[in-house]
Order: C-alpha cells, then sequence, then structure tokens
C-alpha cells in the first residue's frame, strides 16, 4: 500500500452484460448522472440493461460525462455514435454535452428505484454527495413529494469521506467496521465535517477504538438523516439509493431508528444503489426514444415501434455474480 | 357604500371594516390578529371587557384626514379616501413587527441557507431554541415577516424562547412560540364545535432576548386541555399563525383540521408574493444569467419551476409557447448554482403544497409500459 492511499475513494465500478451479443445490441439509450462527487452512466439496449459505470466526478463536469460514457461504452464497444438517445441528470445534468434532454435527478432516482428494487417501493432514501432527499413515489416511479437537506455535508458522501480519510479506513469497510464494537456509543454530539477532524483524534486521544469512532459517527449521521425521512412519513416499501447507501453502518442504524428496515436487492443483484439515477436516466431515455421513433412512425405510416421496457424480465438482468 | 383604497373606488356592504375593504379592493394590508370568521380583536374591549389579547397593529393604514389607524379595528364609511401604503405606514409596520419578533425564535428566516436546510445542525451554530420550527416554510408569521420586512431591514436576532411541546390527542403546544395573537382563544370561544378550552394569560416570564414587556399567551383554561373541556376539534392549529399550536396529524399548521358541521375552517388572506406579467417587456427587463424562474398562472398559481443558464431565454421560450400553457406571470432568482437550486426551490414547493408545480411532473408517457 503507498503512503499516498486516498481512504476516501470507492473504487470506480463497472459492470457489463455477460455474453453480449454486440450484433443484437441496437436502440442504445444512454443514462448520464453527473453529480457533485461521482458521476455514472448506465447504457439500456432495447430497455435493458447492458452496462454502467461509476467514476468520480473531476473538477469539469462535461469531462466527467463523457468519462463516465466511455467507462460504460467502451468495453462493449459503444461509442456516442451508437446512442439512439441519452438523457442527462443530477446538479451537472447541463453539462452532458450530448443529452438530448435533461431531467432532475429527483425524478431519475425515483425512477431508477422503482426499476431496481420493484414496483411496491414507496419511500426512497437517496443519499447522495453532497445532499440527501426522501422522495415519495407511486407505483410506476413518478415523484409524489419530496424533501431534501443540502446545506450541511454531515450524512452525506462528502461528510463520510472526510471520516474515511481522518481515520484512514477504506470508505468501503467503514460499514462494517462501525459494527465490530462491544456495545453502541452515543453518536457523537457534532457532526459536522468541519469540527470532524478534531473530534475524531480526540476521541481516539482518549482510548477509543477506531471502530467505536466509526460507529458514533454512523449513529450521529443516521440519527440526522432519520430526522429528515421522520418529517415525510415513512411508507412502505423504503428504499435505500446513493453512495452512502452502500454504507451498512449508517443505513442499519437509520433503519434501527425509524423502525423500518430498506428493502434489500437480491444477493446476486448486479444493481448498484449508486447507479439510480443514471438508470432512471437511461430508461427515461429509452421512453422518449420509443415516443420520437411512435411519431416519426406515425408521420412515416409505418408501425416500427420498439418494444416497451420488459419489467417482467427485470430477474434475467440479475444474472449470477460470477458471470461479473 | 362607496369608498377609495389607493385611490381605486370600491364598493362593500354596510358593516364592513375598513380592512374588508381593502381585501375587496384588492390591495393586501399586512395583518396578524385579524382572522376571517372570527370577532374583532378589539370588540371585548369595547364591550367593557378586558382587552385578552395584544393588537398586532400591523394592520395600520391612513385614513382621509391623515391619521394613522387600525384597518381591521375601524368600521369603513361611505366616502373614505384610504392610503394603505406609504413610507411612514411602513416604518410603523416594521416597528410593530419587530417587537413580536423580539419575543418569537425566527433566526431561519434571515438565513441564508434557509432552504435545503433541516435545522437539525446549524451551520451558523445557533442554538436550536432560537430555530425556527417545524412549520417553517408554510407558517403565516415566515409569510408576513417576507412581506413586511421585505427589504430585511430588521436586525435578526438569535431570540431563544422555551422549546418544551406537549401534544394532547391531536394537539401540540408548544408555547414558547406563542405570539400572543389571541386567534386560538378566539376560535375556542367562537366556533361551535370548540370547547372553550383555551384562554389569554400574562406570560411567565419574558422570553430571553425580548426587551418590551412580555405579551400575553395562550394556555389551556385548566392544566391540560382536557381538564380545560377541549374536544379536540383541531379548530386553533390552524389558526395559529406562528407554530406554537399545530395539529401535526394535518399536513401543516395552516391545513385546517376534518371539517365539522356548523363552522368552516377559514382561510387567512396571504401576503401576496411579487411576481411579473409574462409580456415581452417584462421579460426583455431579465438579465441574461443564470437563476430559477416560476412561472404562474393567471391566479398566481405556480405552475412551473425552473433553472436555466440564462433565465431571459428561458422566458422568451415561455413566451412563445404562452399559447399553448397558461401562464401569466413570472418570478425569477439568480443563481449560478441554478439546478441545485431548482431543487431546492420545488422541495419548498411540495412541502407546502404535497405535490410538484404541475409543469414539473414527468409526462405520464415516460413511465414505461404505456405506449402500445
Ligand atoms: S397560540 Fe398561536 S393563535 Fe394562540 S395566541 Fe399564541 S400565537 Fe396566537
Ligand atoms: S390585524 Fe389589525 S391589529 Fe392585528
Amino acid at each position: 500500500m503507498d503512503g499516498q492511499r486516498e481512504f476516501w475513494r470507492w473504487s470506480e465500478r463497472s459492470w457489463q452484460a455477460p455474453d453480449l451479443d454486440r450484433q443484437a445490441v441496437t436502440a442504445v439509450t444512454a443514462g448520464i448522472d453527473v453529480g457533485s462527487v461521482s458521476s455514472q452512466a448506465v447504457l439500456l439496449a432495447g430497455g435493458r440493461l447492458v452496462s454502467f459505470f461509476s467514476t468520480r466526478t473531476g473538477s469539469s463536469s462535461p469531462d466527467s460525462a463523457v468519462r463516465a460514457f466511455k467507462g460504460a461504452g467502451e468495453p462493449l464497444g459503444i461509442t456516442l455514435d451508437d446512442v439512439s438517445y441519452t438523457v442527462g441528470t443530477g446538479y451537472g445534468r447541463v453539462n452532458v454535452p450530448f443529452a438530448d434532454r435533461t431531467i432532475t435527478e429527483i425524478a431519475c432516482h425515483a425512477r431508477g428505484a422503482n426499476f431496481m428494487a420493484g414496483p411496491a417501493v414507496r419511500t426512497i432514501l437517496d443519499m447522495g454527495g453532497q445532499d440527501c432527499k426522501v422522495i415519495r413515489c407511486d407505483e410506476r416511479g413518478k415523484v409524489l413529494n419530496f424533501i431534501m437537506n443540502d446545506k450541511c455535508a454531515a450524512g452525506t458522501g462528502r461528510g463520510m469521506e472526510v471520516i474515511a480519510d481522518v481515520l484512514s479506513v477504506p470508505i468501503e469497510e467503514i460499514g462494517r467496521r462501525s459494527f465490530e464494537i462491544d456495545d453502541e456509543p452515543p453518536p457523537v454530539s457534532n457532526v459536522c465535517t468541519v469540527f470532524a477532524k478534531s473530534e475524531a483524534t480526540s476521541l481516539l486521544r482518549a482510548g477509543w477504538s477506531v471502530e467505536r469512532v466509526l460507529a458514533a459517527y454512523c449513529a450521529a449521521m443516521a440519527q440526522r438523516v432519520a430526522g429528515l425521512i421522520e418529517r415525510m412519513g415513512v411508507e412502505r416499501e423504503f428504499f435505500i439509493t446513493g453512495g452512502i447507501g452502500k454504507n451498512v453502518g449508517v443505513t442499519r442504524r437509520i433503519e434501527r431508528l425509524i423502525g423500518v428496515e430498506a428493502l434489500r436487492l437480491p444477493e446476486d443483484s448486479v444493481f448498484d444503489p449508486q447507479i439510480a439515477g443514471a438508470l432512471g436516466a437511461a430508461l427515461f431515455a429509452h421512453s422518449l426514444h420509443r415516443k420520437r421513433e411512435k411519431e416519426r412512425g406515425v408521420a412515416a405510416g409505418a408501425g416500427a415501434v420498439m418494444p416497451p421496457v420488459d419489467t417482467a424480465a427485470r430477474k434475467d438482468l440479475w444474472p449470477p455474480a460470477a458471470g461479473r | 357604500m362607496h369608498l377609495r383604497i389607493d385611490g381605486e373606488a370600491v364598493a362593500v356592504p354596510g358593516g364592513s371594516s375598513i380592512l374588508d375593504a381593502c381585501d375587496a379592493a384588492g390591495r393586501y394590508v399586512p395583518r396578524l390578529c385579524h382572522y376571517p370568521g372570527l370577532s374583532r380583536p378589539w370588540a371585548a374591549a369595547e364591550g367593557g371587557g378586558p382587552a385578552l389579547w395584544d393588537e398586532c397593529g400591523l394592520c395600520v393604514i391612513r385614513s382621509g384626514d391623515g391619521s394613522e389607524v387600525l384597518a381591521c379595528a375601524t368600521a369603513a364609511a361611505p366616502g373614505m379616501e384610504i392610503v394603505t401604503d406609504d413610507p411612514e405606514l411602513r416604518a410603523i409596520r416594521l416597528g410593530r413587527l419587530a417587537s413580536i419578533l423580539a419575543g418569537h425564535p425566527h433566526i431561519c428566516l434571515s438565513c441564508p441557507d434557509r432552504d435545503g436546510c433541516s435545522r437539525d445542525v446549524c451551520t451558523y451554530g445557533n442554538a436550536p431554541e432560537a430555530r425556527c420550527c417545524a412549520e417553517f416554510g408554510r407558517c403565516e408569521l415566515g409569510a408576513l415577516v417576507g412581506f413586511v420586512d421585505a427589504a430585511l431591514a430588521l436586525p435578526r436576532r438569535a431570540v431563544t424562547a422555551s422549546r418544551d411541546a406537549v401534544t394532547e390527542g391531536r394537539i401540540r403546544r408548544e408555547m414558547g412560540l406563542c405570539i400572543g395573537c389571541g386567534r386560538c382563544a378566539r376560535i375556542c370561544d367562537e366556533a361551535p364545535e370548540a370547547g372553550r378550552a383555551l384562554e389569554m394569560g400574562a406570560a411567565d416570564a419574558p422570553a430571553a432576548g425580548a426587551q418590551e414587556r412580555p405579551r400575553p399567551v395562550a394556555r389551556p383554561k385548566k392544566g391540560t386541555l382536557q381538564a380545560a373541556g377541549c374536544t379536540f376539534c383541531g379548530r386553533c392549529g390552524p389558526a395559529c399563525p406562528a407554530g406554537a399550536l399545530s395539529t401535526p396529524g394535518g399536513a401543516g399548521a395552516r391545513r385546517p383540521g376534518r371539517r365539522r358541521a356548523g363552522s368552516r375552517p377559514a382561510t387567512p388572506v396571504l401576503p401576496p408574493v411579487g411576481r411579473e406579467p409574462l409580456t415581452e417587456q417584462a421579460v426583455g427587463a431579465v438579465p441574461s444569467k443564470a437563476g430559477v424562474l416560476h412561472l404562474l398562472d393567471g391566479a398566481g398559481r405556480v405552475l412551473r419551476i425552473t433553472g436555466a443558464a440564462d433565465v431571459r431565454r428561458a422566458l422568451t421560450e415561455a413566451l412563445a409557447g404562452q399559447a399553448r400553457g397558461e401562464a401569466a406571470y413570472f418570478r425569477v432568482e439568480l443563481d449560478d448554482l441554478y439546478t441545485q437550486r431548482e431543487s431546492e426551490l420545488l422541495a419548498r414547493y411540495a412541502q407546502q403544497n404535497g405535490h410538484l408545480p404541475p409543469g414539473n411532473e414527468v409526462d405520464d408517457d415516460l413511465f414505461g409500459d404505456d405506449l402500445p
């Protein structure tokens, strides 16, 4: 391990449908989610997931959008020319130079979560890089209401990165290690990232184990987020998306506080809760593409219409983990 | 009878107050202790009884002879000439508002980070007792402050008050927030279904940071609402402009509770929000800058909230498409981080209305299986 290790970095995440017949890949639609911390690209072919890629957002949003797209497209030999429709989302959505249309991250997250976790989802907690949203949606994944907190980095991806860095714990391990304790410590009083460093250091000096400090931080973040959820009210099913959604140290504690368990993806699911926004964008892109084709088809008197998104076949978007 | 409000002729039925006449003329005059359908604040005192609540004094207007009078407490008379707004009136209203705010926590109202903050943790380190309450973003007092002090001229201080809350049945009391307007006690007295359980009494101690004599506060006539004969009709919560009394089950302080026979929840007249007519001329005056725009219909309802890199261009497009939509007015807010600001303003709207603006709904045909 080199001395310069960046503990806060989530490793880049990439997935392609195995055994894909490149010739059969047509009607490609793309969803690009450029967030403040990470960017994702999702590619669908005929409404079915074929590839996704997740990377950190760089200083230039347009570059990040292109990088995310390439990450998803290159392994399959898909270039921008092959894409029929692209939807950009996230706060950097206006910086997706090749987008045909932009849609808010709120709508995309709900749509993506609905596709990922099923139509029973009514409440979505999206813990992103710099904000936290609670979204209420209907059985189609259409947003009914939402509430957000974006003024404080605590409880968000950025806040978690600071903790990872201060304690030199890789961000993927925070969740697991935060449970390696004998008893649950009281949540830290101040989750403000500005004070996190000094507070964590003083706790360590007071003889706390790293795990105990992690537990206290995760608990404090969970408390804040639970407050936001309660303001909206939890209606089942409840699903968590976004980067922190992968941190069980926070999510389990949230579940404990609100008394509702979040829906879990099947063991062999390839979905990553972080791609919900890009997935939703890609699904909207698919519908927009079909709509456009249909309008053209009607104009030309032809009947060549794309198939609808096959929700019944969602199961076979989850190939065994070995297929990755 | 006929009178003139700000030079405009208006006809009102006999028995109207000046405030009624101003409402009829479409001239908003700030008001706080006045509540539609309730006896006038001055009625008890006039009848020889004690004035059990403080007049807010915000409805001050100028009558024909130049004197300042309270619009809610003065009967309209034929031929009156009323001025609803001038610098002196504004100054008086500001002063009265300052004294109300001196006892009521309000620091979040002027916070630059007010949207998108859960108020669990304060970026500026304000004590929890000084922060706004759960009704933040939809409270009547906040809307009033936004109107009377639109220029943020008042010093916003970290006023703290006890935030102990008691919930009995569906009614939550956080009496440290009470501003003494008396609306709840009057509604409890006057609504047929209510239990006459509330009264106004002297505040125990001046609120921390308050410079003036304490305002009266509402309280149950006996120790608890139950003991005082409360019927839990839930009328007091929506009537309270300050978040002191609320019915949390219902979605928000101003949302009336379940309607019962004999009495209809009233909707107080709220301050109008700024808006411009969607015309070429008004759009031409908007800078070509990044920001968020609200499009409103003729009745002032929000149709759509959109961030744009160039708000003028977005408005020009809206203008061109006007025939298809029913947008009649707009409002802009400049902000470089307009995608984020758009989300914040959408969240604010959704919290107040329980749904997204109609124009922000994603079209139904984009949800998968609807197409043939
Ligand atoms: S509790 Fe509310 S309605 Fe009642 S007097 Fe106080 S501020 Fe007015
Ligand atoms: S509204 Fe007239 S004195 Fe309060």
